[in-house]
């Protein structure tokens, strides 16, 4: 076999190299986006759950203490916020006014002893702390799917492919800064959990 | 939520990486060591079938004794990767059985049931059913091949004993080796070496009902395999040195020598080495999922104050095999009569899974000694208890 033709073959292996790898970053990015996305559908199932516990809630608290409403209005317009939300940067801020809306809420449940031992209203009180914390980890797993993704299309060689489909990076599903829950250590060094 | 400043941010990630590394060597090695044996044993099995079928056919030529070789071979493999196969399959099953865990209804145990839920919201995992062992060790193991056929159980003891966030610790932790495929890793090691330790586990029950030693299993148990192999190799070293005498050529002296010794490679050392990789692999994974636990539940203390509560309190569970050790989270085997430390060792020593944990960070010795004393009063409650029911 001639020169010529051993060049060609090379070139074609290269170029058939080339291609394999390609699609092989090409699917890691697609699989991460869309793990990524399921994740963010999970938070939204868990703050829909919460969402749905809210007005039972407003209501047990309503037959003790009917004439703040205030606050109630305050958490309805909060949680009507967080369900029009779009995207993490929306629902973070909808989230975090809501949180403030339940933390008013609550104290203001401190001042009837009566609501706060009435068994219905503890089980609703159980029940929302269960979906706080669900939101919690929901947040995590979220947040670290796409601190992965972010990583991912930011690095070489996937950077290259990346830029080529425009993808964008996931923000993050922010937690609040509630000083008085207890030190949880933290692995990440800027945003997100 | 405060951010701990103390933390070195991509140490857990770095630490993560770097043991699927080592697992992936120390496999790579125990694969090579493998092999010979279980070529042996293919083809001890094949000499014996050979031997019957060549009585058979006693006039056969001498150009049929080849392929009656490799049809034995093969059906030898065949039935190595058959057993391997069904050992795989209801290793789960087993498992279960073998610990006498029955199926937890969730209405028992809410606050597991909801530990469980939210710490698999977190790790993207399926639910896995949930089992229960009704014993006072406190101990956890996970079974099943994948993900979403997985089965945690936690033992009656455990739950008493641990609050919620030691509980949690635990449950992230088994958690964990359920994602990470430790369970299924954990499985295929253990099939693979019950096969490799056929011959010494025929060999130990042949020299037992010899003696008729009923003893369990202990340092007994390592004695009387070696007693039969010391046997079998010293007859086949005679044995070699009456063939030796009639062959005159060095070089074919020297292969003949090589040759013996591979019965006792096949039978004795690379089982051995095969041992010590499997556990080395098995300490690996441990601290790999103590890692990726901590990293779920981002409380250090909680796993910490759990394994130290539970090296006060003891994890021995009745009626458990060795074969399935490596499951529980902590080596539930009593420490005599063999030492289970070191390159033997199943499991990293509880002292130093917890100074990993505490170099994550929050944890003070206040906490563990808090921890540890818990301990010692769920003991001594459990132990007066036990003695009012005497």
């Amino acid at each position: 076999m001639t020169v010529e033709i051993w060049v060609v073959l090379i070139v074609i292996g290269l170029i058939a190299l080339l291609a394999l790898w390609s699609i092989g970053i090409y699917n890691r990015l697609v699989r991460s986006s869309v793990q990524t996305k399921e994740a963010w559908s999970g938070i939204c199932v868990q703050l829909r759950r919460r969402a749905s516990l809210i007005p039972n809630l407003v209501e047990t608290i309503k037959g003790y203490a009917s004439h703040e409403k205030g606050v109630f209005e305050e958490v309805a317009r909060a949680r009507s916020a967080l369900q029009n939300a779009s995207g993490p940067t929306e629902s973070t801020l909808a989230n975090q006014s809501l949180t403030a809306a339940l933390g008013r809420l609550f104290a203001v449940v401190e001042n009837y002893p009566d609501l706060k031992a009435a068994g219905n209203f503890q089980d609703l009180q159980d029940e929302l702390s269960d979906v706080e914390e669900k939101i919690a980890y929901a947040r995590q797993f979220f947040n670290r799917n796409a601190a992965q993704f972010n990583i991912q299309i930011r690095s070489i060689p996937d950077i290259l492919i990346a830029r080529m489909l425009a993808l964008e990076r996931f923000e993050f599903f922010e937690e609040d800064q509630d000083p008085n829950e207890e030190v949880r250590v933290s692995f990440s060094q800027s945003g997100g959990d | 939520m405060q951010r701990s400043s103390t933390d070195s941010p991509v140490l857990i990630y770095d630490r993560i990486d770097a043991n699927r590394r080592k697992t992936r060597w120390l496999l790579a090695i125990f694969v090579i060591v493998s092999i010979p044996v279980f070529l042996f044993i293919a083809h001890s099995i094949t000499a014996v079938v050979a031997m019957s079928l060549l009585m058979q056919v006693a006039s056969t030529p001498e150009n049929a004794i080849a392929p009656i070789i490799g049809v034995s071979t093969g059906i030898a493999v065949l039935l190595l990767g058959v057993a391997a196969e069904l050992l795989y399959r209801y290793s789960s099953r087993l498992v279960l059985r073998l610990t006498g865990a029955r199926p937890l209804d969730p209405v028992e145990e809410p606050t597991l049931v909801r530990t469980v839920e939210n710490l698999c919201i977190g790790a993207g995992l399926p639910k896995p059913q949930l089992a229960i062992v009704e014993s006072r060790a406190t101990n956890i193991y996970s079974t099943g091949l994948e993900p979403d056929k997985a089965t945690l159980v936690v033992t009656s003891g455990l739950l008493e004993a641990l609050d919620r966030r030691e509980l949690e610790g635990v449950v992230a932790q088994e958690l964990s080796q359920i994602g990470n495929g430790d369970v299924r890793l954990g499985t295929v090691l253990a099939t693979v070496m019950t096969i490799m330790l056929l011959p010494y586990l025929i060999g130990a029950r042949v020299i037992k009902t010899l003696i008729r030693a009923n003893r369990g299993c202990g340092i007994g148990c390592l004695f009387f395999p070696f007693l039969f192999f010391v046997v079998m190799v010293a007859g086949s070293a005679v044995f070699g040195v009456f063939l030796i005498s009639d062959i005159s050529d060095p070089t074919e002296r020297l292969l003949f020598m090589l040759a013996m010794l591979v019965p006792l490679y096949a039978l004795f050392i690379g089982p051995a080495i095969a041992y010590m990789l499997r556990s080395a692999v098995s300490r690996e994974r441990e601290f790999l999922a103590d890692t990726d636990a901590v990293l779920l539940t981002r409380y250090p203390p909680g796993l910490a104050q759990a394994l130290a509560k539970i090296a006060v309190l003891g994890n021995g569970v009745i009626a458990t095999q060795p074969t399935i050790a490596h499951l529980w989270i902590v080596d539930p085997r009593k420490p005599k009569p063999t030492p289970r430390t070191g390159l033997f060792a199943t499991h990293p020593p509880i002292r130093e899974r917890i100074e990993a944990l505490s170099r994550m960070g929050g944890l003070t010795p206040e906490m563990l000694a808090a921890a540890e004393a818990d301990g010692h009063l769920y003991h001594d409650t459990v132990a007066a208890a036990t003695r009012s029911e005497d």
